[in-house]
């Protein structure tokens, strides 16, 4: 497993329905909330850090997103921010978990 | 005295430790929630709502070469801004401490929720930060909202904590 930059991450999230909501500003940290079909899945979210020590990712602080992304997998945690994993296939896992309607 | 565990003083892991209660017989039958096979060695019991346990991971872990848990803290409440989650009595919130790759961590494996930074303390405040948030866009999320697996989700934090406002 390897580092992921975080611009990486930030594009790739976004390109999966991930943004930032108003009024949940932090300086160190940008909060990204799932939204999908006009909601917010505030329990579904990416955070990364501003700050000049996180400008690659580590494994040891990726893999800790799995659980919240309703993921199962590191493989997939990796996929999900490396972007091979698209929108569609991510919806689709949450879907069967009936985590997003 | 019951064999049960005390809201911020002694944790459930207690059972491994040399320091746990004599009167606890061996037979007692703990709840399942409340094994692990993580922690064979001594633990140093703190009165607090803490434990510290004072050791690293096995070498035998390829997982994570350079990390280390630091501590495990068993909370009994959360607090962030003007909101406090109270974790109900008789249970914690287990909250592992760790330094990976030069970041601090704290983690909750039971929720998945973490918070990390570049000491302890910005590492704990970003955790709290997390779980406050979590628990209450779970809680405050209408039932009709949810999918069913969340909805499900959102009864077991509904049973293991409660919120209040400051």
């Amino acid at each position: 497993m390897t580092d992921i930059k975080r611009d990486v991450i930030r594009k790739s999230i976004q390109k999966k329905g991930f943004r930032l909501k108003q009024g949940r500003k932090d300086k160190k940290k940008e909060k990204y909330f799932l939204y999908f079909n006009n909601k917010w899945y505030t329990h579904i979210y990416v955070k990364i850090s501003r700050g000049n020590s996180y400008k690659t990712y580590s494994q040891s602080l990726w893999k800790r997103m799995k659980d919240i992304l309703q993921l199962d997998t590191l493989d997939e945690v990796k996929q999900f921010l490396e972007c091979p994993m698209s929108y569609e296939q991510y919806l689709d896992k949450l879907r069967r978990k009936n985590q997003v309607r | 005295m019951p064999a049960q565990v005390h809201r911020g003083t002694v944790s459930h892991r207690a059972i491994f430790s040399s320091t746990a209660p004599a009167n606890i017989g061996e037979n007692y039958r703990w709840k399942e929630e409340f094994w692990t096979d993580m922690y064979t060695q001594p633990l140093i019991v703190v009165h607090s709502s803490w434990i510290n346990i004072d050791r690293q991971l096995p070498e035998t872990s390829t997982d994570q070469p350079q990390c280390g848990i630091i501590r495990e803290l068993n909370l009994s409440e959360v607090v962030f801004e003007n909101k406090r989650v109270n974790i109900n009595s008789g249970l914690s919130l287990v909250v592992q401490l760790s330094f990976e790759e030069g970041h601090y961590i704290a983690f909750s494996e039971k929720f998945g929720v973490y918070g990390f930074g570049d000491d302890e303390s910005e590492a704990l405040a970003d955790f709290r930060e997390s779980f406050v948030d979590f628990y209450c866009d779970i809680v405050e999320m209408p039932e009709s909202e949810l999918g069913q697996s969340t909805l499900k989700y959102k009864k077991t934090l509904v049973s293991f904590a409660t919120v209040e406002l400051l």
